[in-house]
C-alpha cells in the first residue's frame, strides 16, 4: 500500500510576528500547501491520504475553511482520506469536522481511543481523536491488538523521547513512549504534533508541511510505501512559501547606505518570507533605521527585520577614562546593575544625546 | 605633544606652503589678510582632520566653505607632530575625499591611523585625550570668540561647558538632558487622555486591538454556538417535515380510499336508481295508523283467566272456629307453679317419712308432711324434659299431654308417699329432734299453701273457678289449651281464603269488561276491513288486515330504499356528477402515488406498517409545526449566513494585537531607557560639576594675580554655568564678565586653559594651545601681561599665537627665547589672489 502522510498544517493559524497583511498571505499559503499535498497524493496514486492532526485551529478557523476542506478532499474521491484530530483541531461539540458534510471518501476518527478501519484484507489503520484541547491521555495506554493483519496507527501525540528535541514550550499532549507502539502490537505509528519531522523505527513524525515561524526553511509531506511489511519513507517538499533567516552583520559599515546595500545583497535573490537579523558592531556614527531595511524593494512576500547581538561600536573603556560628564556617565552606567542589554541601550541614548544627535532610539 | 610643521598642500589661499613651529611659543604675525586665520584653521585641520560619516554638520559645512581652495581639486594638509616621548608622526589629511587620511610613525613607517581613528578618520587630538571637537572648543581659541566675549559672555561659558560635558561634543550635558527630554516627549509622550503622542497612541492601539481580539474571539465562539443552533433547528425541522410528509401521505391515502369507496358506492347507486329521483310515498298514512292501532289493540286484548267460585270459598270461611285470645298452650307460669307445688308436696311427703320417734305429732307446733319420694321428682323432671322437647319440635299438644300425664303420676306418687309417715312418727327419738322435724314440716306446709294459692289465682285469672280439686282444674286447663291450639291451627287458613275470595270476585269483574271491549273492537275491525277492501269476516278478519299491512309495508320499504339511496347518492356526489367524483378520486390517487414515492426509503417501511391515518386537525397541527420549525431553521441559517459575512478574523485580530503589544512594549521600553539615560546623565553632570569646580578654581587662582596685576587673588567657578567670579583676598566677589573687557577675556582665557588641563589630565601628552588674535581688544600693558602669561605657560605646553599687533612682535622680539620660541611673520604678498 501507499500513503501520503502529513500533519500540523494549522490552517487559519495566526502569525503573531507578522503584520495582518502578511498573515493573510501566509494563511493563503497554508491552503496552497494543502493543495500541493492533495496533488502529490493524486500524482503518486496512493491508496490513502493520512493527516495526523492539527489540520486547522479550532479557535481561529474562518467559516470558509470548512467548505475549502470539504471540496479539497471531495476532489480526491475515491482516494480515501483519514484524519486523526489533534489538540488544535480537537473533535469537540463545535468542531469544524462536525459541520462539514464530508464526501464518503473522508473518514474522521472521532473517538478518544484507537478505532480500527480495515484498509484491505491485510492492513488495518487504527486512529483516534483528541476530544479536548488539553489533558488527553496517551492513546497507547492499555491498548493492544493481535491478529494477522498489519496494524498501523494514526494519531496526534507527544513521544516522550522527542520532547526535548522539539521546539521550546511545546506542551505534551496524549503522551506515549516509542516502545509502547510495538508493545501494543502495532507495526508503525504515524504521528503529528511536533513540527520537526522525525523518522523512527516504530514511528514517523510528519512535521509541519509549511513553516509557521522562522527557524525552519521549508516543510514536507511523506510518501509512505508498505512493501512486505516494511515501511519506506520519502519526504517531499510541499511548502508554498520559503522562510529565510538572514543574519546581517553591520560591523565595519560606516553609513546607513552601506548597511542598506548589504541588506539588499542579502535578500536580492530570495522569494518567500525573510527575517533579517541585524547584528555585529554598529559604528557609533551610523543612524540605523530598521524601517529603511524593511522598505528594501525585493521579491519577497514579507520581510521582517529585527536586531540581535547588535553592539554599538563605542570604546566604552576609553570613554570611561574621560574626566567629563560623558566619562562620568559611561562609568556610572557601566557600574550600574542594569542588564547588559539595557546598559548598552542607555549608553547609546546618552552618548548620542551628548553628541547632539537626534536619533536617540537604540536598536 | 607639539606641532613641528604644517604643510598646506592645498588649503584656503595656500598651496604647498609650510610653516615651522617652535616647541615653546610661536608667534605668527602679519597684517590683516596675511592668512593668520587660515593658518590657524589649517593647524586645527592638520592635527584633527575632518569626520567622515553620514550627513554634513553645519560647522563642517562652514569650515569647508571658508577653507576649501576654490581653484584647486585638492584640499589637503600634512602635519608633523612630535609626542612628548619624541615620537614623530606625520598626519596626512585629504580633507575633501577624506579617504586618503593617515597617521604614520615617521621613524618606523608604521601606520598609526587605527589608534587615533575617530568618526571615520584619524584624529591627532586623540593623542592628548581629546577629539577634534573638544580640541576645537578648548585648545583652539579663535578671534571671534574673544571678540564676542563682552557682547555674549554666555557663549564662551556654553562653549566650555560643552567641552566639560563631553570633551568637545556639540551639546552640553544640560542640552543632552534636555534633548532626551524633548525626544521622550516627542517619541514617547505622556500617557494622558487626548494625547497624540506615541505612548498614548500605542496604548490606545493596544487596547483597541485587544478589545477587537476579544470581540473577534467572542464572535467566533458565538458563531460556533449559532452553528450548533442552526444544525439543531435544521434537524428539528427535517424531523417534523418527515413526520408531516408521512402523516400527509397517510392522510391522503385515507382520503383516496374514502373517495374510491364513495365512487364505487355512487356508481352502484346510480346503476340501481338511474338518473331520476324515486316517486314519493302514498297518502294513506291515517288508515295505516288506524289499522295498526286496531290490530295492536286486538292483539293486546286478551281474555282474563277463569278464577275460583266465590261461593265455595265463602262456605269454607263460614266453618272456621271463632278466634280467641285464651291460652293455646299451658302458661309457663302455671306450669312452673304447678311443678314447684308438686316438688313441694313431694318434699313434704319425704319429710313426713322421716318423722323421729318421740312426742306425738299433735304436740308439735306444726304438722309435717311426709317426704315426696324420688320417683315423684323424677316424674316431674321427665315431664318437663319431654314437654320442652315436644314444644321445640312444634308439637305443643303432644308436649302438653305428655307433661300432664307425668305430672299426674308424680302427684300420685307424692300423695302415696305422704300417707305413710304417720307410722314413722312414733319412732321419733327425742323431743328436740321432733321439734326440728315439725318445724320443717311446717315449712313444707306453708310453701305448699302459698303455691296452691298462687296456682289458684293463676287459673282464676284465666277464667277457671277453683273450688274443687286443684289438680282437676289444672287438667281442665291443659285440656282447654289443647283444644284452643287445634282451633288456632284451623284459623291459619283464613287469610288465604280471604285473598282467594277477593281474586275470584275480581276475575268475575274482568271477564265482564273483556267481553264488552271485545265486542267494540270486533266492530272497529270490521269497519277498517271494509275501508281496506279486505273481504274477510270473523276469524279471518285479523289475518286479512295483517296481509293488507304486510303488502303495504313491502311497497313502502321499496320506495323508502329508493329514497334513501337517492339521498345517499346526492350526498356522495355533493351536487356534482359521477364523472366529477371519479376525476376527484383519480386525482387523489395520483397525489397519493406522488407523496408515497417522495417518502425517504426508511419511511416507506414505516408507511407500510402504519395503522390508521391522522385526522385533518392533527395533520394541520403537524403541518403548522413543521412550517414553524422550517421557518425557524431557515431564519437561523440566514442569520448565520449573514453573520459569516461580518465575522471578524480571529487570527488577524491576534496579529494586530500582537503587533500593538510589540509596539507598546517598544515605546514603553524606549521611555524607560530614555528616562534611565536622563537620570544617569543628570547624576553624571552633578558629579562632574562637583569635581570640576575645585580643579578649575585651583588653576584659575594660580594665574589670576598675574593677569590682574595682583588685583584679584581668589576665584570661584559655578560648576553648572561655568560662570567665574573673582575677588581680592579681602574684597567682595565680582562677576568676571562685569570686569573690564580685557580682564574678562584674560579670566576666561585662564578658565579655558584650566579646562584644557583638566580634560587632558588623563593623558600623558601636553596639549598645544592655538590662540588667534586674542589680544585684539587689549591695551599694550594688558597685551604684554597676557603674552607674558602665555609665554610662561609655554614652558609646559606649546603655544601658538596668531597676532597682527606690532606691539606683540615687539614683545616677542624682546621676550622670546630663540632656542624654544619662534616668530613667523607672514608675507601678505604670498597670499593667492
Amino acid at each position: 500500500m501507499k500513503f501520503v502522510l502529513f500533519s500540523d498544517l494549522h490552517l487559519d493559524s495566526p502569525f503573531q510576528w507578522a503584520q495582518p497583511s502578511l498573515g493573510r498571505k501566509l494563511r493563503l499559503a497554508l491552503r496552497e500547501t494543502l493543495d500541493r499535498i492533495c496533488r502529490l497524493a493524486v500524482d503518486e496514486g496512493v491508496d490513502a491520504l493520512l493527516c495526523a492532526g492539527d489540520l486547522y485551529e479550532q479557535e481561529n478557523f474562518t467559516p470558509d475553511t470548512a467548505e475549502y476542506l470539504r471540496s479539497s478532499f471531495e476532489k480526491l474521491a475515491p482516494l480515501r482520506v483519514f484524519i486523526a484530530p489533534g489538540n488544535h483541531d480537537w473533535y469537540g461539540p463545535t468542531a469544524l469536522y462536525r459541520e462539514v458534510p464530508w464526501s464518503p471518501n473522508v473518514h474522521v476518527f472521532d473517538e478518544a481511543r484507537l478505532a480500527a478501519v480495515p484498509l484491505d484484507g491485510q492492513v488495518t489503520l487504527w486512529g483516534a481523536a483528541h476530544r479536548a484541547p488539553a489533558n488527553t491521555n496517551g492513546f497507547l495506554q492499555g491498548f493492544h491488538v493481535d491478529g494477522p493483519a498489519l496494524n498501523l496507527a494514526l494519531f496526534h501525540g507527544s513521544e516522550h523521547g522527542s520532547l526535548r528535541q522539539q521546539e521550546e514550550g511545546k506542551v505534551p499532549h496524549a503522551p506515549f513512549r516509542a516502545d509502547e507502539i510495538r508493545a501494543a502490537g502495532l507495526r508503525h505509528a504515524f504521528v503529528g504534533h511536533y513540527h520537526q519531522s522525525r523518522d523512527g523505527r516504530w514511528l514517523t513524525y510528519a512535521g509541519s508541511p509549511q513553516p509557521l515561524a522562522f527557524g525552519k526553511s521549508s516543510g514536507s509531506a511523506l510518501i509512505i510505501e508498505l512493501t512486505d511489511g516494511e515501511i519506506h519513507r520519502t519526504r517531499v517538499d510541499v511548502s508554498s512559501v520559503a522562510f529565510h533567516d538572514i543574519r546581517l552583520d553591520v560591523s565595519g559599515a560606516a553609513s546607513m547606505s552601506e548597511i542598506l546595500q548589504r541588506a539588499r545583497d542579502a535578500v536580492a535573490q530570495l522569494q518567500g518570507v525573510a527575517r533579517v537579523t541585524v547584528s555585529g558592531r554598529l559604528a557609533a556614527v551610523v543612524d540605523l533605521k530598521l524601517d529603511d531595511i524593511r522598505a528594501i524593494p525585493a521579491e519577497l512576500d514579507g520581510l521582517v527585520v529585527r536586531t540581535k547581538d547588535l553592539i554599538a561600536d563605542y570604546d566604552f573603556d576609553a570613554l570611561a577614562e574621560e574626566q567629563t560628564v560623558r566619562g562620568q556617565f559611561v562609568r556610572d552606567v557601566c557600574n550600574s546593575d542594569l542588564g547588559d542589554d539595557e546598559t548598552q541601550r542607555v549608553l547609546v541614548v546618552g552618548l548620542r544625546a551628548l553628541d547632539g544627535r537626534t536619533d536617540l532610539e537604540p536598536v | 605633544m607639539r606641532f613641528k610643521s604644517l604643510t598646506a598642500v592645498a588649503f584656503g589661499p595656500f598651496k604647498d606652503r609650510t610653516i615651522q613651529l617652535a616647541p615653546g611659543m610661536t608667534i605668527v604675525a602679519g597684517p590683516n589678510g596675511a592668512g593668520k586665520s587660515s593658518w590657524h584653521a589649517a593647524l586645527y585641520a592638520g592635527l584633527c582632520g575632518m569626520r567622515r560619516g553620514t550627513g554634513v554638520r553645519s560647522e563642517d559645512g562652514d569650515f569647508k566653505e571658508r577653507h576649501q581652495p576654490w581653484d584647486q581639486d585638492k584640499w589637503e594638509v600634512v602635519t608633523e607632530i612630535e609626542l612628548d616621548n619624541k615620537q614623530r608622526i606625520e598626519l596626512r589629511y585629504d580633507l575633501d575625499g577624506r579617504i586618503n587620511c593617515s597617521a604614520t610613525d615617521i621613524d618606523l613607517g608604521r601606520d598609526l591611523s587605527s589608534e587615533i581613528m575617530s568618526e571615520g578618520t584619524p584624529d591627532g587630538s586623540k593623542f592628548v585625550g581629546l577629539d577634534r571637537r573638544a580640541f576645537a572648543k578648548t585648545a583652539c581659541i579663535g578671534q571671534t570668540e574673544i571678540l564676542d566675549i563682552v557682547r555674549a559672555a554666555d557663549d564662551l561659558q556654553n562653549y566650555l561647558q560643552s567641552a566639560a560635558a563631553s570633551t568637545g561634543r556639540d551639546a552640553t550635558a544640560s542640552a543632552a538632558i534636555s534633548a532626551i527630554g524633548d525626544y521622550t516627549s516627542e517619541n514617547v509622550g505622556l500617557d494622558r487622555r487626548n494625547s497624540i503622542k506615541p505612548l498614548r497612541v500605542a496604548k490606545e492601539t493596544f487596547e483597541r486591538c485587544n478589545a477587537q481580539l476579544v470581540v473577534a474571539q467572542e464572535a467566533h465562539t458565538h458563531y460556533l454556538a449559532r452553528l450548533n443552533e442552526r444544525d439543531r433547528l435544521e434537524n428539528d425541522a427535517q424531523k417534523l417535515e418527515r413526520e408531516y410528509a408521512l402523516a400527509d401521505t397517510l392522510h391522503t391515502q385515507a382520503i383516496a380510499e374514502e373517495l374510491d369507496a364513495k365512487f364505487a358506492r355512487a356508481k352502484r347507486l346510480y346503476a340501481d336508481l338511474g338518473p331520476e329521483p324515486p316517486a314519493s310515498l302514498d297518502d294513506d298514512q291515517e288508515l295505516t295508523t288506524d289499522v295498526a292501532a286496531a290490530l295492536s289493540a286486538s292483539e293486546e286484548l286478551r281474555p282474563p283467566s277463569i278464577g275460583e267460585d266465590p261461593a265455595a270459598i265463602k262456605a269454607e270461611l263460614a266453618v272456621l272456629p271463632v278466634e280467641t285470645n285464651d291460652d293455646t298452650k299451658p302458661s309457663p307460669e302455671v306450669l312452673a307453679t304447678l311443678e314447684t307445688l308438686v316438688e313441694a308436696e313431694a318434699a313434704a311427703a319425704e319429710h313426713a317419712l322421716h318423722k323421729p320417734s318421740g312426742p306425738s305429732v299433735d304436740t308439735l307446733p306444726m304438722p309435717s308432711a311426709a317426704p315426696i319420694p324420688v320417683e315423684a321428682f323424677a316424674a316431674v323432671g321427665l315431664a318437663i324434659v319431654i314437654g320442652v322437647a315436644f314444644f321445640l319440635i312444634h308439637q305443643p299438644v303432644a308436649a302438653a299431654v305428655a307433661a300432664m300425664l307425668l305430672l299426674i303420676f308424680a302427684v300420685w306418687v307424692a300423695v302415696r308417699a305422704r300417707s305413710s309417715p304417720r307410722e314413722a312418727a312414733e319412732d321419733a327419738a327425742d323431743r328436740s329432734e321432733m321439734f326440728d322435724w315439725s318445724s320443717r314440716a311446717k315449712h313444707h306446709e306453708d310453701q305448699i299453701w302459698r303455691l296452691r294459692t298462687a296456682l289458684a289465682e293463676a287459673l282464676s285469672s284465666r277464667g277457671y273457678t277453683v273450688t274443687g280439686d286443684l289438680a282437676t282444674v289444672c287438667r281442665q286447663y291443659a285440656d282447654d289449651c289443647a283444644v284452643r291450639d287445634k282451633n288456632a291451627a284451623a284459623l291459619l287458613r283464613k287469610p288465604d281464603l280471604v285473598r282467594r275470595l277477593e281474586a275470584a270476585e275480581a276475575s268475575e269483574t274482568q271477564q265482564r269488561d273483556y267481553n264488552s271491549r271485545r265486542s267494540e273492537l270486533n266492530a272497529r275491525l270490521e269497519e277498517l276491513a271494509r275501508r281496506c277492501a279486505v273481504e274477510a269476516k270473523g276469524g279471518a278478519l285479523l289475518s286479512g288486515l295483517r296481509d293488507w299491512q304486510r303488502r303495504r309495508a313491502q311497497r313502502l320499504k321499496g320506495l323508502q330504499t329508493a329514497i334513501v339511496g337517492w339521498e345517499e347518492l346526492r350526498n356522495l356526489l355533493q351536487g356534482d356528477t359521477l364523472e366529477a367524483l371519479e376525476s376527484e378520486m383519480l386525482a387523489k390517487t395520483r397525489e397519493l402515488d406522488a407523496l408515497r414515492s417522495a417518502l425517504p426509503v426508511e419511511q416507506r417501511e414505516t408507511f407500510k406498517r402504519a395503522k390508521g391515518a391522522p385526522t385533518g386537525q392533527d395533520l394541520r397541527a403537524l403541518r403548522d409545526q413543521a412550517k414553524t420549525a422550517r421557518s425557524a431553521a431557515d431564519k437561523e441559517a440566514g442569520d448565520v449566513e449573514a453573520m459569516v459575512r461580518t465575522l471578524p478574523s480571529v487570527p488577524e485580530a491576534k496579529e494586530a494585537a500582537s503587533q500593538a503589544t510589540t509596539e507598546l512594549e517598544r515605546i514603553e521600553r524606549l521611555g524607560s531607557t530614555l528616562d534611565t539615560a536622563r537620570e544617569f546623565l543628570e547624576r553624571a553632570q552633578e558629579a562632574v560639576h562637583r569635581n570640576i569646580a575645585p580643579v578649575l578654581v585651583a588653576r584659575l587662582e594660580k594665574w589670576l594675580p598675574v593677569v590682574t596685576n595682583g588685583l584679584y587673588t581668589r576665584g570661584a567657578v559655578d560648576p553648572e554655568t561655568l560662570n567665574v567670579r573673582v575677588r581680592s583676598d579681602a574684597g567682595e566677589w565680582r562677576d568676571a564678565v562685569l570686569l573690564s573687557h580685557g580682564t574678562a577675556e584674560q579670566v576666561y582665557l585662564l578658565l579655558r586653559i584650566a579646562m584644557v588641563d583638566h580634560l587632558t589630565a588623563a593623558s600623558s601628552e601636553s596639549c598645544p594651545l592655538l590662540c588667534d588674535d586674542i589680544t585684539a581688544h587689549c591695551d599694550p600693558v594688558r597685551t604684554a601681561a597676557i603674552m607674558d602669561l602665555l609665554h610662561r605657560m609655554s614652558e609646559a605646553r606649546q603655544i601658538i599665537v596668531f597676532a597682527q599687533q606690532p606691539s606683540i612682535v615687539e614683545w616677542a622680539a624682546k621676550n622670546l627665547d630663540a632656542a624654544r620660541d619662534r616668530i613667523e611673520e607672514l608675507d601678505q604678498t604670498l597670499i593667492q589672489a
